[in-house]
C-alpha cells in the first residue's frame, strides 16, 4: 500500500463491532480517541516509552501511539472504558486498584489497568517479581508504582487459578 | 519500507519519514515462529520478542537467549517488535545484533532485485547497511548450537552495553567473543583465544586481567560515554571484568 491510500477496516472495540475508512498511516490511539471518540486512551510521551496509551490488542498490551490502526484489521480491541461490565459493575483488576488507593492525578492510570489487567489474563495467579517485571513497562510521573504493586498483588487469583 | 511490527516505522513517519510504499509483513506464517533444525535453532525475523523469550523449545535450548530478550525494552515493546524489526532498523543501541554476533548466527536475507538468497555472519552486518538496504528482506536468523555461555551488562544501556560469550569444551574455556553495544557502526566483535585452556575454578580469579587484554582490542569504538577514548575503555574493561565473572562462575 501507499501511504496515500484509504482502507476500510473491521474491528470489535469494546465489544461493538465497527466497520471504519481510515488512512494507511492513522495509529491506533488516533482512531480510538479521535474518531471513536473513546478519551480514557492518553497520549503523554507519543514514542512508546510511557505506557499512557496501552489498549489491548486481542488481549496483548499494545502501545497504542506507534502502532498502525491497520494492524487492528479483524482484532479485538479494549480501552478502560470497556473494562468495567454492561452495567458499571468494576472488573477484578479495577476493584483491585480501587481498593489499593487511587495515586495522585491518574493520569497513567487506564493505561496502569489495562497494563494489569494483560497480566491477569496470562497468568491466573499474580506473582512476586513478576507482576513487577510487567508493570515496569508503564510510567507513572506521580510515582504511584507502590500503589499499583500493591493493586495487582492484592488481585485474588483468577477462578480457574491451579 | 517494511512493516514489521511497525514501532521504528510509527516513530520515523512521525519524525518525517515519508515513505512511497509500506509492505506489512503482518504474520506471514513462513517469516514467524522458531526452530530446531540439524545443529541449529532457525528463528523467522517476523517472529515478535515474546514470542521467543517465551518459546518452551528455546528457553531450553538456548536459555540465555530467551533471559536476554526478557530484559530488552518493556513488555508492550516486547509483544510489538520483532527481531527482523530490531536487528534491521539499524539503530547503534539496539541490543539483538550484537547477543547474535557473539553466538556466531547468521542472516538469511531475500534480495527482491534479484531473487536470490543472501547469507552474512551476523557479526559482519554493518549498521548503515541495515537502515540503507532497499532490496534485502531478512527473513530468518540462524543460531548454531555450541556450547556456550552468554553474559551481559546493559548497565549504561542505550549509550553502551557489552554482550560476551564463552567457547567450552568439558570445563575448559577455549574462546570467547565480546560485542560492543551502542557503536554507531554495528557490534564490533573482538575475539579473545585462550592460549591456556583454563579450568573455571582458576580463571575467576583472572577475570581482570583477561578483561584488561581483551579491553585494548576495542581501541576505536565510538560510543557516547564519558569524557574521552581512555575512559571509554576504562568502562569497558570494567562491564568486560564483570561479564566474565558472571561466566565463570556458572
Ligand atoms: C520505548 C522503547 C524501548 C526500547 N527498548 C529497547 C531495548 O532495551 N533494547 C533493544 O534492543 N531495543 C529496544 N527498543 C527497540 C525495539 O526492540 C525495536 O523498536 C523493535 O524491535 C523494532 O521491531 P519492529 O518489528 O517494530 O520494527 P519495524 O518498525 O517494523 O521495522 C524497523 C525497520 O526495519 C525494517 N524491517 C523490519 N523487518 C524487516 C525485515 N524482515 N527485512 C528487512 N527490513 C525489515 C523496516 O523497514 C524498518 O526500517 C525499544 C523501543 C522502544 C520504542
Ligand atoms: S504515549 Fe504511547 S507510550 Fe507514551
Ligand atoms: S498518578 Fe499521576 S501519572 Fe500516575
Amino acid at each position: 500500500m501507499t501511504t496515500r491510500d484509504r482502507l476500510t477496516i473491521r474491528l470489535t472495540v469494546n465489544g461493538e463491532a465497527h466497520t471504519v475508512e481510515i488512512s494507511s498511516n492513522l495509529m491506533l490511539v488516533d482512531l480510538v480517541r479521535e474518531r471513536l471518540n473513546l478519551q480514557g486512551t492518553r497520549v503523554a510521551c507519543d514514542q512508546g516509552a510511557c505506557g499512557a496509551c496501552t489498549v489491548l490488542v486481542d488481549g496483548r498490551p499494545i502501545t497504542a501511539c506507534l502502532s498502525f490502526a491497520f494492524t487492528a484489521d479483524g482484532a479485538a480491541v479494549l480501552t478502560i472504558e470497556g473494562v468495567a461490565g454492561s452495567d458499571n459493575t468494576l472488573d477484578t483488576v479495577q476493584l483491585a486498584f480501587h481498593d489499593s488507593g487511587v495515586p495522585q492525578c491518574g493520569f497513567c492510570t487506564p493505561g496502569m489497568v489495562l497494563l494489569a489487567k494483560a497480566y491477569y489474563m496470562q497468568q491466573p495467579m499474580p506473582e512476586g517479581a513478576d507482576v513487577e517485571r510487567w508493570l515496569d513497562a508503564n510510567i507513572c510521573r506521580c510515582s504511584g508504582y507502590q500503589v499499583f504493586r500493591r493493586a495487582l498483588h492484592s488481585t485474588p487469583p483468577r477462578e480457574d487459578a491451579p | 519500507m517494511i512493516h514489521a511490527g511497525g514501532i521504528d516505522l510509527a516513530n520515523r513517519m512521525k519524525r518525517g519519514a515519508v515513505p512511497e510504499h509500506v509492505v506489512t509483513l503482518g504474520q506471514i506464517p513462513d517469516l514467524c515462529g522458531i526452530q530446531e533444525i540439524g545443529g541449529r535453532i532457525e528463528i523467522g525475523a517476523a517472529t515478535r520478542h515474546w514470542e521467543i523469550e517465551n518459546d518452551p523449545m528455546l528457553r531450553c535450548r538456548l536459555p540465555m537467549v530467551a533471559g536476554y530478550i526478557a530484559g530488552l525494552g518493556n513488555i508492550r515493546i516486547r509483544m510489538q517488535g520483532t527481531i527482523g524489526g530490531n536487528i534491521m532498523a539499524g539503530e547503534p543501541g539496539y541490543e539483538m545484533l550484537p547477543l547474535l554476533a557473539v553466538l556466531g548466527a547468521d542472516l538469511v536475507f531475500a534480495d527482491w532485485s534479484t531473487g536470490g538468497q543472501e547469507i552474512t555472519a551476523a557479526r559482519e552486518w554493518v549498521l548503515p547497511r541495515a537502515s540503507s538496504s532497499k532490496t534485502l528482506l531478512l527473513t530468518s536468523i540462524r543460531i548454531p548450537l555450541r556450547p556456550i555461555t552468554v553474559a551481559w551488562n546493559r548497565e549504561l544501556r542505550p549509550a553502551l552495553g557489552l554482550v560476551a560469550s564463552l567457547e567450552w569444551s568439558g570445563d575448559r574455556v577455549l574462546h570467547g567473543a565480546a560485542a560492543v553495544i551502542g557503536d554507531h557502526r554495528g557490534p564490533m566483535v573482538r575475539e579473545h583465544h585462550f592460549t591456556e585452556a583454563l579450568p573455571a575454578a582458576d580463571a575467576a580469579p583472572r577475570a581482570a586481567n583477561i578483561a584488561e587484554v581483551w579491553a585494548d582490542k576495542f581501541p576505536d569504538i565510538d560510543v557516547l560515554v564519558g569524557p574521552d577514548r581512555d575512559y571509554c575503555r576504562h568502562v569497558l574493561s570494567v562491564m568486560l571484568r564483570r561479564v566474565l565473572h558472571t561466566m565463570l562462575k556458572t
